[in-house]
């Protein structure tokens, strides 16, 4: 008798042992499946929602110094970056490679520095560009109408961004345009 | 001298500490970025430093430990009095527990890793390099034109190969409790 009831009990221990747990998840949580399997995602959340993207907007580009016949000043070219996401953003340090957009020539390149981006803020950020001594010959000979400097530009490269860790690397182009009167 | 199973007696309290001593094995992503501590015993999961709770995980979890301090109890009375006609029931409910936790867990973490590749394999015709077990690996996954890096490793603790005493013994104190039935 004591022998067939330890066994009985034994066997009911083991049976509350493994289905009591999940019994009680499912009741905890009112017997919704979603949220016994992964509860609140928290900031996950925020990147399997639609339409929250980062966005980039380019700025006038404002010349360091006097552009003059036979010399091209670095320019200054505003971004404002926003992030849409409950968790910051690191924008690592760039380096992009800038071409006259109209003769697909490499005219420069644009330097970022890096920058956190606050959660659900945006931030402006500023390229350096800097233009070599072909790119700047390039530009004076074949973009300058009349007085002016009139071209198309635009950075091409990739992207860096850093989310805890992880790197993304998105290729990206941005177009502007420069207009600026050459001083003789 | 007093009859005992000594293999038991070392065993049973060993398991009853055993879901107490935390995570068997850890993963990261990144910085951050995904945070695991897991055992049969312990789940803690983080993601973009925020803590991620799965009910039926932590409630497994509670019905693992609570079935191990149970075992370890039972293991323990067993031993202490192995001639007792309940004895060897007990120790036959105690004594294995933890061999089956054990390799049910190593071989979750086996099959996740497989998994892993095969799925990256299969559906993003790329290798992702996932390591087994312990290991690190940075899988370079292409979405469109995007490239994403994630840099991860796994890790086992100490507390994974601690738990082998308690299992090794228990399965020797299971044998060892057939001299007790035959005398």
């Amino acid at each position: 008798m004591g022998e067939k009831a330890l066994r009985a009990g034994l066997f009911l221990l083991s049976l509350v042992l493994s289905l009591g747990p999940i019994l009680a998840a499912f009741a905890s949580e009112g017997w919704d499946l979603r949220s016994t399997l992964i509860g609140d995602l928290g900031p996950l959340q925020d990147l399997t929602s639609e339409g929250k993207e980062p966005e980039a907007e380019v700025g006038e580009p404002q010349f360091l110094g006097e552009v003059t016949g036979d010399n091209l000043p670095p320019l200054l070219l505003p971004l404002t970056l926003s992030n849409p996401y409950s968790f910051s953003l690191e924008v690592e340090n760039q380096s992009m490679d800038l071409f006259c957009q109209e003769d697909n020539v490499r005219v420069g390149m644009g330097r970022l520095e890096g920058r956190i981006l606050e959660p659900e803020s945006g931030e402006n950020l500023t390229f350096l560009v800097e233009f070599t001594p072909e790119g700047s010959r390039h530009l004076l000979e074949r973009h300058v109408r009349g007085s002016y400097l009139q071209a198309a530009l635009e950075l091409r490269g990739d992207f860096l961004l850093n989310l805890y860790g992880l790197r993304f690397r998105v290729p990206q182009r941005m177009s502007f345009w420069v207009y600026a009167e050459v001083v003789e | 001298m007093r009859e005992l199973n000594w293999f038991g007696v070392i065993a049973g309290p060993l398991m009853i500490l055993l879901p107490f001593l935390g995570a068997w094995w850890e993963f990261e992503l990144g910085t951050g970025a995904v945070d695991l501590s897991l055992s049969p015993f312990t789940f803690r999961l983080e993601a973009l430093g925020e803590p991620v709770r799965s009910a039926l995980v932590s409630y497994v979890c509670l019905g693992a430990s609570l079935t191990l301090v149970i075992s370890g109890i039972f293991l323990l009375l067993a031993s202490l009095c192995p001639r007792r006609w309940w004895s060897a029931r007990l120790l036959r409910f105690g004594a294995t527990k933890l061999l089956w936790m054990w390799v049910s867990f190593l071989l979750l973490l086996v099959l996740l890793s497989a998994a892993g590749n095969f799925l990256a394999a299969r559906f993003l015709g790329q290798g992702f390099g996932l390591p087994y077990l312990t290991g690190s690996s940075t899988p370079v996954l292409n979405v469109g034109e995007a490239v994403l890096i994630l840099p991860l490793r796994m890790s086992l603790r100490w507390s994974f190969f601690f738990a082998l005493v308690p299992m090794v013994l228990g399965v020797l104190s299971r044998i060892y409790h057939r001299r007790f039935a035959e005398d």
